[in-house]
């Protein structure tokens, strides 16, 4: 069988869940690779929960929450913002990688690029093949 | 920031001749007794290899404070508080560590009053006795004194003077401790104020002062118009050669990360993850790296403490969180090394992920406590 990367979503549940549901309702295509995570806001995500994701197994993991400005909680997106700059070069020196990380900004209108971006993702990752960091057993 | 530098000598007799360059730090300690609610620093213990450190809270404990030792790496940041008020006198990656925790709200910065003191690095005290025995032929305990100078390592039995080069005995692997060696902050400029014995007349018992705060500045004043301590101006050429120190101390710092840490970065991203994966393998999870850390202050909301360093991940998640919060926070200070039962170069690693992070954005970690560690950050970020 061939290779089909996992890649884990986090998803703020204002812009980038509405994006991610509009995709849905509007039936774009999307490759199913991706396991989505919904949290309040992308502002929540511990860097500690994109590196779980890379110690369980995931080849891949996406980040996304509002545009920069219309935050839910005004300023949540600026954290993670910073703690994406951080976790690149984090990746990059432990050897994962940091392209194997992505932010995207997604709106609730823009289920389109959501799943653009998905797509695109998806695809890089297929390329890069499975993540280093994989056990063993999988 | 304003900086100053003077030549101080303590005023009382004994300590001068007693204390080493000059008994100045004695004789400040013994002026901030009563000034504030702790004064600590290293109490003498009779051997090179150990020291108490002491609350000095009666003046006559002075006379049994012991000068600086370099195989002795205590952490002296763990000795302050929140809320009370400490006087400390501390080397610089342990000034660096308090930094770290006054951006962290564990310190309050006008709360503490940091003596810092120069260090070119310090020695690991099992592995020096070794090296006694085997390069210098003496035994351990006959060693009396110890003291750096001119790129040599010098030790005293009470009748003779044996030396060696330092850069000799590194190449057998003996010498400084491994995250001295790359470590390029030795003048504590982060401190109210440093002191150390370079840039000093040689045999003259004078500390060489250089005054970086207000605070500083207060407690230097007092000291002086109390009559603890003399100050005098530096001769310009001996300060000069104070700074060359410095910088041919750095200078060796760097090279010592060309050697070490700069050859993993240009390991293959694989590699480098395989040579992290063995190197943390031996893990027991002791925890033993979390506590000595000085960095490392979650106090009981630790999720670290809660991992199971034996989890059947490539890396333990223990070791991958450590290294990912050190990253913006390691002072380069070696506990975790030292403290490793089953010897892992966890300085090493830690050092490795930070200067890369140094070296790629300039973020350094305990210098000024203004700086936002970039995982706290929450202003709009460059580029969005």
């Amino acid at each position: 069988m061939s290779y089909e990367p996992k890649i884990v979503a986090f998803l703020c549940n204002w812009c980038s869940y509405g994006a991610a549901d509009m995709a849905g309702t509007s039936r774009i295509q999307y490759p199913p690779n991706v396991r989505v995570i919904r949290f309040m806001c992308s502002g929540r995500i511990d860097p500690n929960f994109v590196l779980e994701a890379f110690l369980r197994g995931a080849d891949g993991v996406m980040m996304t929450g509002c545009h920069i400005g219309d935050c839910h909680y005004i300023d949540g997106n600026y954290k993670t913002a910073h703690r994406y700059e951080f976790l690149k070069h984090y990746l990059d020196i432990m050897g994962i990688g940091s392209q194997r990380l992505q932010l995207e900004w997604c709106s609730a209108a823009e289920g389109n690029k959501f799943a653009e971006k998905v797509t695109e993702f998806t695809d890089r990752i297929r390329e890069l093949g499975p993540s280093p960091f994989k056990r063993g057993d999988e | 920031m304003m900086s100053d530098c003077y030549w101080g000598w303590s005023n009382r007799q004994d300590i001068r001749e007693r204390g080493e360059s000059g008994g100045f730090v004695s004789s400040l300690i013994e002026s901030l007794v009563g000034k504030y609610d702790r004064v600590i620093t290293i109490q003498k213990t009779g051997t090179v290899f150990e020291g108490n450190v002491v609350d000095v809270s009666d003046p006559s404990d002075v006379k049994s404070i012991q000068g600086a030792l370099h195989s002795l790496c205590i952490s002296m940041s763990a000795y302050i508080k929140k809320g009370i008020r400490t006087a400390i006198v501390l080397k610089p990656c342990d000034a660096r560590a308090v930094i770290e925790n006054m951006k962290r709200n564990h310190v309050k910065r006008d709360e503490v009053l940091l003596i810092g003191l120069n260090c070119g690095g310090t020695l690991p005290s099992v592995d020096t006795m070794k090296m006694i025995d085997i390069e210098f032929d003496l035994q351990p305990d006959e060693v009396v004194k110890e003291e750096i100078s001119k790129g040599n390592l010098i030790f005293f039995t009470k009748e003779e003077k044996f030396s060696k080069s330092i850069d000799e005995l590194e190449e057998q692997e003996y010498g400084r401790r491994e995250s001295c060696r790359y470590c390029d902050f030795k003048i504590p400029s982060v401190c109210d104020m440093a002191c150390g014995n370079w840039g000093t007349p040689s045999g003259k018992n004078i500390t060489f002062i250089e005054v970086f705060s207000e605070q500083g500045r207060d407690a230097l004043d007092n000291a002086v118009s109390e009559g603890f301590v003399s100050i005098k101006e530096p001769s310009e050429k001996l300060a000069e050669i104070r700074s060359k120190i410095d910088k041919t101390m750095k200078k060796l710092a760097r090279k010592w990360k060309g050697k070490v840490i700069d050859p993993l970065m240009e390991l293959s991203p694989e590699n480098r993850l395989d040579y992290i994966k063995d190197a943390l393998s031996p893990c027991i999870g002791c925890y033993a790296c979390r506590k000595a850390c000085p960095v490392c202050n979650c106090s009981s909301d630790c999720k670290c403490m809660q991992m199971d360093p034996d989890d059947n991940f490539p890396i333990p998640q223990y070791h991958a969180v450590r290294l990912l919060h050190l990253m913006e926070s390691c002072v380069g200070c070696g506990n975790c090394t030292d403290v490793c039962p089953v010897d892992i170069p966890l300085a090493r690693l830690h050092q490795l992920f930070s200067r890369t992070y140094e070296d790629r954005t300039g973020y350094r970690s305990g210098m000024s406590v203004d700086d936002i560690p970039p995982l706290s950050r929450g202003d709009l970020p460059e580029g969005y």
